[in-house]
């Protein structure tokens, strides 16, 4: 067994290990999360200037969520690619598996009341037209339509995280990973505590928002010019 | 009347000051203060009683009299709203299914951009092998294809923004969200959003005289003392 150091180590390496996007032709091109990075979060702020009102560090805090956050992604994606569950919540610490577990068991909740049939999970691509890469958590047949995913853990969903899932949509057009258009985007946010809750939040249009990452990649492409 | 027991009130307050059970003489004493004290609050009761069922079926009085005043007006009112209301969703509805339909035309043309930019490189690798093998003529014609298909492609640009209809206006009058809720299954309820039955649990309590075993509460006996034998 993992203790909380090591697990959160690990899964920091897997992020870190996160194949570079490139394009075909070798140039390393930027993640949808690092283009909608630079926008600022004020929900962020707001947050930790929170914490740090009530004397918490909102580094150790963030790290701390982040391995029960990480913990039950993986777990929730790990039931849904049919591989072991309890393999994957057997690597962490008692009590950061029974949080993670809760979160899981919110999971199971949900999928009860939907016919969910994936049909991409976590797969890495990248846009050649666009020039950026991402990795979607799930696309897949939710109740009859095709559905755009997002499991976040976290306290809420904010206005930002779908400007994400807009960047991710092209992603999976242009490698035809889908057929077809995507009808709809949800994120599901899974609590990891008592003091979050599970909430979900679907758009039929990605419209503005996929303008909006636009904007983004534009700002970031230019940003990086004065860089070079 | 209200002087009268302003005096006995006060003095009530000045022999209590006083009272300290030590003994059974002070003891004696203490139970005389008790007694006398609850005939006090019988007599203030007693006084007061009257005086609140006037105002209380005064404010009855008033209260109904509003509500017949209000049923005439607020019934009408609210349809009327409600008429706003639903005109406001099925606007919203309508500027939702526009979008949607424009965020599906922006994605079918990303998907013909994506097919375009495939077949584009298809004929240029077949025009490759061709012109390798030598056959000029079928490279050229290869190539001339791939443009043409870029061409077309080009031609696919961001198609002009959808006419999206305005958000309904309704000056004064605004929506808010309105979440509510039925419970279906309590069993299934997260236990933070349950209640302790505290009516339940102390008349269970009272009932046995503490002779109950509740998981998680502490049962216990604190007398209260009580008049006894006593006339009016």
């Amino acid at each position: 067994m993992m203790s909380n150091a090591e697990l959160h180590e690990q899964f920091s390496n897997r992020v870190k290990a996160h194949p570079a996007y490139k394009l075909s032709s070798g140039e390393r091109v930027p993640s949808v999360t690092t283009i909608t990075g630079i926008l600022n979060k004020p929900a962020l702020v707001k947050w930790a200037n929170n914490l740090g009102l009530r004397g918490i560090d909102s580094t150790k805090y963030v790290d701390a969520l982040a391995v029960i956050g990480t913990l039950a992604h993986d777990m929730i994606l790990a039931d849904l690619s049919g591989e072991s569950v309890a393999g994957i919540a057997s690597r962490a610490d008692p009590a950061t598996r029974d949080l993670a577990e809760n979160c899981y068991l919110s999971f199971c909740a949900w999928r009860k009341q939907h016919d969910i049939r994936p049909i991409s999970l976590e797969q890495s691509l990248v846009s050649e037209r666009y020039r950026y890469g991402g990795r979607a958590d799930m696309v897949a047949e939710i109740d009859g339509a095709l559905e755009l995913v997002d499991f976040k853990t976290g306290k809420g969903i904010y206005p930002e995280m779908f400007y994400q899932l807009a960047g991710y949509a092209p992603l999976l057009l242009e490698n035809g990973i889908v057929d077809r258009p995507i009808e709809r985007a949800r994120i599901l946010n899974i609590p990891r505590a008592e003091t979050e809750i599970f909430l979900e939040k679907a758009k039929s249009s990605l419209r503005i928002e996929w303008q909006i990452f636009q904007k983004c990649l534009e700002i970031y492409n230019l940003v990086k010019e004065i860089e070079k | 009347m209200t002087t009268d027991i302003e005096k006995t009130s006060t003095d009530l307050v000045i022999r209590a000051k006083a009272i300290l059970v030590i003994d059974q003489e002070s003891a004696n004493t203490a139970t005389r203060f008790v007694l006398a004290g609850k005939d006090a609050i019988k007599q203030i009761k007693a006084f007061f009683a009257p005086m609140k069922e006037s105002a209380w079926a005064a404010h009855q009085e008033v209260v109904q009299k509003e509500k017949s005043a209000l049923a005439k007006i607020e019934p009408i009112v609210n349809a009327v709203m409600r008429n706003v209301a639903d005109w406001r969703a099925e606007e919203d509805r309508k500027r939702l299914e526009v979008e949607a339909a424009a965020y599906r035309t922006e994605q079918l043309r990303i998907m013909a951009e994506a097919e375009a930019k495939r077949k584009a490189d298809a004929a240029l690798l077949a025009a490759e092998q061709a012109e390798a093998q030598g056959d000029q003529k079928t490279a050229d014609k290869l190539i001339e294809k791939a443009a043409k298909i870029e061409e077309k492609a080009a031609a696919l640009a961001p198609p002009a923004a959808p006419i999206i209809p305005p958000k309904p206006v309704t000056e004064g009058l605004s929506m808010r969200d309105n979440w509510c809720f039925e419970i279906e299954d309590e069993t299934i309820l997260p236990r933070r959003y349950l209640i302790a039955n505290e009516v339940a649990i102390g008349k269970d309590v009272r009932t046995s005289k503490g002779q109950i075993d509740i998981p998680g509460v502490r049962i216990f006996n604190r007398p209260i003392m009580v008049g006894v034998g006593r006339r009016n």
